[in-house]
């Protein structure tokens, strides 16, 4: 018990699997006693979070998960495979006990330390944790119900691995997601069970029932006594019921169902009865439970009938149960005061730090620039084709994206040529498409989700927001790799409100993503190859008007090609006046361009390519070069990415500007179907040759 | 007049629109019983109903989305997000739904809802409790977005809100709930959306910011007052749509201006003000437009060190302030 940081082994399974003896079941009641004393001393003074006098108390918040530590500490001592992979919520304290973290990791979490699970960033109970030679908990979520797709994705990267990749190491592992009952009503779990349930992946979620969301209890959950019960009838799920204070049932269902996701019997729910014997945190009184409801939580305490069940079955006479006790009491008050010592304080610069991925190598190499001119959305297909060729961690999925080969016929014959499962459609849930790729981005998969069209990628909101923070939230040790493709804008027939979003102004506000927007078919490849081969998120842009428009065709840069993010191109050179823009606002302005040319007038045209990272330096250079900038965009005006550029360039480049920063942007409307309106909102070549006579005349 | 703390001026404002009007419900999760986490609820649900005052599944899309079907149906929705940063779930609901409909019904739909939620930093919420979302909303045609710290502007604009007959978002600073108290009248009033006030006039430089930022520019200002910097601070209040008239009046009026949010710089609501101000203020700029923002990292830490690095204090701005009437 010398060192805390090393002295702490995840708990084993029973050596007998069907007769756990006194020992295995004492290592489990062990290490809730160490759970519980950690809830305990947390509520002391010291320690205690205190609202009117924040520096009284070590902590500045408290979840406990007193009685629900028995059920969690069972399943972790099952997860036993190297490949496991769990997702948890801020009450799976004990789990993570159980798989390997230590008390001294636990506290240093709690107590924003450098030595905590997110080096101080996150609250400290939300998770993650590579346990060596173990589990890997996924990075959890603050957000009830997120933690869900994600394990679906670590369910579905062991499917592919075992029998696409041959991996035979990864045979017999499993996935497994915790939750609380209140989570039940999410989107997340739901799109999960329809995910999960038809594919038959070997998951266990394991649905800790404590009757109670924050304070609204059950009935305003579901109707009927259990969120369960209601799933009865879910065909390809394998439920079963069981009390956490009722050990000798316990051990058996969570044992059962563990064993039978290894054993190809798929998905499994475990839904846990189990008391919350304190508020949802320290704030809370659980002033709104009766009297008799706080006696019989108590009555049902699964710690206490664990003591229980082993003086009753096993004759562990009561002074070992209370050595045990003690000595948890003991261990955690010394780890507690070892975290506060030496778990380390940031500094301010680290609070910036582990957004990105450290920058990449990836240098430009030439595109070949002749042969035949091909198309962006050919082009996208065959550098998705290629890349899938060389690396076969590589899925690409979505809806319709498989059979059919997608409604903008991107992935056409993917599946074909690689098979169903690494080209597949999805159900139709972004949140699942999402989350599963982030889960298996972080099982070391490469995922290349396709959202049908923009606006679809609204309800993966949550998803797409939690991807782009995960590796600063997880202070670096995890990131999630997913390279999202979708289509943008409007196509040759015009726009509507559904299918001709643009949208890139709210991904480029999202920490984390990085965002490409081709305007071409060569950049597109390089981009996209680039994408495939960092190590952060990237939001692929492909403009659907572009996709086959004779414009954006280019010759096939090659299977090599590589374009680094954050390098605008000079797509036109000009003196008089400048255009920043992207996707098709390069051909409205280069058209526009065209015509002040006969003129006499040179309008530089600078391409961005992404948006973020973005070409500061080059848009810059320009601007003080030129001292006119035009900024033209399809998104809505306002905030758009349009605004942040003339933020930066008033804000940087103040004197050297000769005129206003003008904007000529998408009206502040969604996109309309009939023509005359869709002109009326567009960015058209009219609008922008008009504002840039504007802007010359200035 | 009553002073009121904004939590106070929150749960007021509600409690005397309720009172009068049945067709105003509350819905969200622990509004009821528990009267909110943050008690913004206190006391609502004992005295109109768990028919009027709604606890709910945990499923913020399914909230937002009854929301929006009761308001076609000619109820008057407020809508409680427990923390704004559990708004995402929502998002579909409330930018392709709510925000559209009157739009693509060609005007024969309307959706009278109100979405509050608390948000921003200084509590220690780490990256789950603190996020300043508003800038996401701001972009979408067909919301209205206010955000405030003030107890007397709330009380105004939470009733015009109610009663407008499109979707309002109202962002309500949590760590201003419990520290900002300001006079706040009994009766009943309204402050029209895309109105900004003017918190303090000056002619050297111009603030302009919202939320809790108002009170710590009041602060600067006042030090500043000591050089004979005169500083004028423009409360937005409203996010969309934006004062623009008042934006530029203090912009031609001063000549430099600096914005100050909470939320991340890049693509925040700081971004659209100055390109606005460069586009129609060009000729009455006497500086950069600069913009002190929150950094471009998910949210402030949980570790002391990473919140005050996160957060903006008077000081920063002070400086800030200081720098730019020197240019
Ligand atoms: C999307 C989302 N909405 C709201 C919250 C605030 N919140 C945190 S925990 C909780 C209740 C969760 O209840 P349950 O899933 O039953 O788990 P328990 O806390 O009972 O273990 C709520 C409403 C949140 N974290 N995320």
């Amino acid at each position: 018990m010398s060192d805390y940081k090393q002295d702490w082994k995840p708990l084993a399974t029973p050596v007998q699997p069907d007769a756990p003896d006194a020992g295995w079941w004492l290592s489990i009641y062990e290490r809730a006693w160490v759970s519980r004393a950690i809830d305990e001393l947390e509520l002391t003074k010291g320690y205690k979070p205190s609202r009117e006098n924040p520096a009284e108390g070590r902590l500045k918040f408290q979840f406990s998960a007193r009685g629900h530590e028995v059920p969690q500490l069972i399943a972790a001592a099952l997860l036993d495979h190297p490949h496991d992979g769990a997702g948890v919520y801020y009450r799976s304290r004990p789990f993570m006990l159980g798989i390997g973290l230590s008390p001294f990791a636990c506290f240093a979490s709690v107590m924003h330390k450098t030595a905590g699970v997110s080096g101080g960033r996150d609250i400290g109970v939300v998770f993650n944790h590579q346990q060596p030679g173990g589990v890997t908990v996924l990075p959890a979520s603050g957000d009830v119900g997120a933690q869900y797709t994600p394990v679906v994705g670590w369910a579905q990267s062991i499917a592919y691995r075992t029998s696409r990749m041959q991996q035979r190491d990864w045979d017999g592992a499993i996935a497994m997601a915790l939750g609380g009952d209140g989570s039940t009503a999410t989107n997340g779990f739901w799109a999960t069970l329809n995910i999960i349930t038809p594919l038959n992946y070997p998951m266990v979620i394991m649905i800790e029932d404590n009757a109670y969301a924050l304070t609204v209890p059950l009935r305003y959950q579901t109707s009927g006594r259990s969120v369960i019960d209601n799933l009865a009838s879910f065909t390809g799920l394998n439920i079963t019921t069981v009390d956490g204070w009722q050990p000798h049932a316990l051990y058996p269902v969570l044992r059962d169902s563990i064993l039978a996701a290894r054993d190809n019997g798929g998905p499994q729910l475990v839904h846990v009865r189990v008391p919350r014997l304190t508020g949802h945190n320290s704030q809370d009184s659980q002033a709104y439970k009766s009297k008799q409801e706080l006696e019989q939580d108590l009555a049902r305490d699964p710690l206490t009938a664990l003591g229980k069940y082993l003086s009753e079955e096993y004759s562990v006479d009561s002074g070992q149960l209370s050595d045990i006790e003690a000595a948890a009491r003991e261990q955690v008050r010394l780890a507690a005061e070892a975290a506060w010592e030496q778990g380390g304080e940031p500094s301010s610069q680290d609070a910036t730090s582990h957004l990105f991925a450290p920058p990449a190598m990836i240098k430009q190499t030439e595109p070949k620039t002749e042969g035949q001119r091909v198309t962006l959305q050919a082009a996208i297909g065959q550098c998705l084709a290629e890349e899938m060729e060389r690396d076969k961690t590589i899925l690409v999925f979505g809806e319709d994206v498989g059979r059919s080969g997608g409604v903008h016929r991107v992935t056409d014959g993917l599946q074909g040529r690689f098979g169903e499962e690494r080209a597949f459609d999805t159900s139709l849930s972004e949140e699942g498409i999402v989350g599963r790729a982030v889960g298996m981005a972080v099982n070391g998969l490469r995922p290349v989700p396709e959202i049908q069209f923009r606006k679809y990628a609204d309800p993966a909101h949550e998803q797409i927001t939690d991807a782009g923070t995960l590796r600063w939230r997880t202070n670096g040790h995890f990131s999630a790799p997913v390279v999202l493709r979708m289509p943008v804008g409007y196509q040759k027939m015009g726009g509507d409100p559904w299918h001709a979003v643009c949208g890139e102004a709210v991904f480029a506000h999202l920490p984390g993503w990085q965002i490409a927007y081709p305007s071409n078919a060569a950049d597109a490849v390089g981009l996209l190859r680039t994408a495939l081969r960092g190590d952060d998120p990237v939001m692929f842009l492909e403009h659907r008007y572009l996709y086959e428009h004779a414009s954006a065709r280019r010759p096939y840069p090659g299977p090599d090609y590589l374009l680094p993010f954050g390098k605008a191109a000079t797509v036109r050179p000009g003196r008089d006046a400048l255009v920043i823009t992207w996707g098709d606002g390069v051909h409205r302005a280069a058209e526009a361009a065209a015509i002040l040319a006969e003129s006499g007038q040179e309008v530089e045209i600078l391409d961005l390519r992404t948006i973020v990272p973005y070409d500061k330096e080059a848009v810059l250079a320009a601007v003080q070069r030129i001292g006119k900038a035009l900024i033209v965009h399809e998104d809505n005006r306002t905030c758009g990415f349009g605004a942040e550029l003339a933020a930066v360039i008033v804000g940087e480049a103040f004197s050297y500007l000769d005129a206003p920063v003008w904007r000529v942007a998408a009206e502040d409307i969604p996109v309309p179907c009939n023509d005359i309106l869709f002109e009326a909102m567009m960015p058209t070549t009219r609008k922008v040759h008009e504002k840039l006579v504007e802007l010359l005349a200035f | 007049m009553p002073t009121k703390l904004l939590i106070e001026a929150v749960r007021e404002t509600m409690h005397q629109l309720m009172a009068k009007d049945d067709r105003i419900i509350l819905m969200g999760e622990d509004v009821g019983k528990l009267g909110g986490v943050l008690r913004t609820t206190d006391g609502l649900w004992k005295d109109f109903g768990d028919k009027r005052v709604i606890d709910t599944p945990l499923a913020e899309s399914s909230i937002v989305g009854a929301a929006i079907g009761a308001s076609f149906n000619g109820l008057l929705p407020i809508v409680e997000i427990q923390f704004s940063d559990f708004i995402m779930p929502a998002f579909n609901e409330i930018v392709s739904e709510a925000a559209r409909i009157r739009y693509r019904s060609n005007n024969d739909w309307n959706c009278p809802i109100v979405i509050r939620a608390p948000y921003g930093g200084g509590i220690h919420g780490a990256l789950y409790h603190s996020q300043s979302p508003e800038a996401f909303f701001a972009h979408v045609p067909g919301l209205k977005v206010v955000a405030t710290a003030s107890p007397k502007d709330l009380k105004g604009l939470l009733r015009t809100a109610v009663y407008d007959p499109d979707p309002v978002m109202v962002f309500e600073h949590k760590k201003a709930y419990r520290l900002i108290k300001e006079d706040v009248p009994d009766e009943e009033y309204d402050i029209p959306l895309g109105k900004a006030e003017v918190k303090r006039e000056g002619d050297s430089l111009s603030i302009i910011t919202y939320g809790i930022m108002t009170y710590h520019a009041l602060t600067a200002a006042e030090k500043l007052a000591a050089d004979d910097i005169n500083v004028e601070v423009l409360d937005l209040r409203t996010l969309r749509p934006l004062d623009t008239e008042a934006i530029y009046a203090t912009v031609q009026k001063t000549g430099k201006v600096l914005i100050v949010h909470e939320d991340n710089l890049t693509g925040g609501i700081g971004g659209e003000i100055a390109a606005l101000v460069a586009q129609h203020c060009f000729s009455y700029l006497d500086g950069p437009v600069v913009r002190l923002c929150g950094p471009d990292v998910p949210a402030m830490g949980f570790n002391h060190v990473f919140e005050g690095e996160f957060l903006i204090s008077p000081e920063r701005i002070e400086a800030a302030v200081r720098k730019l009437a020197a240019y």
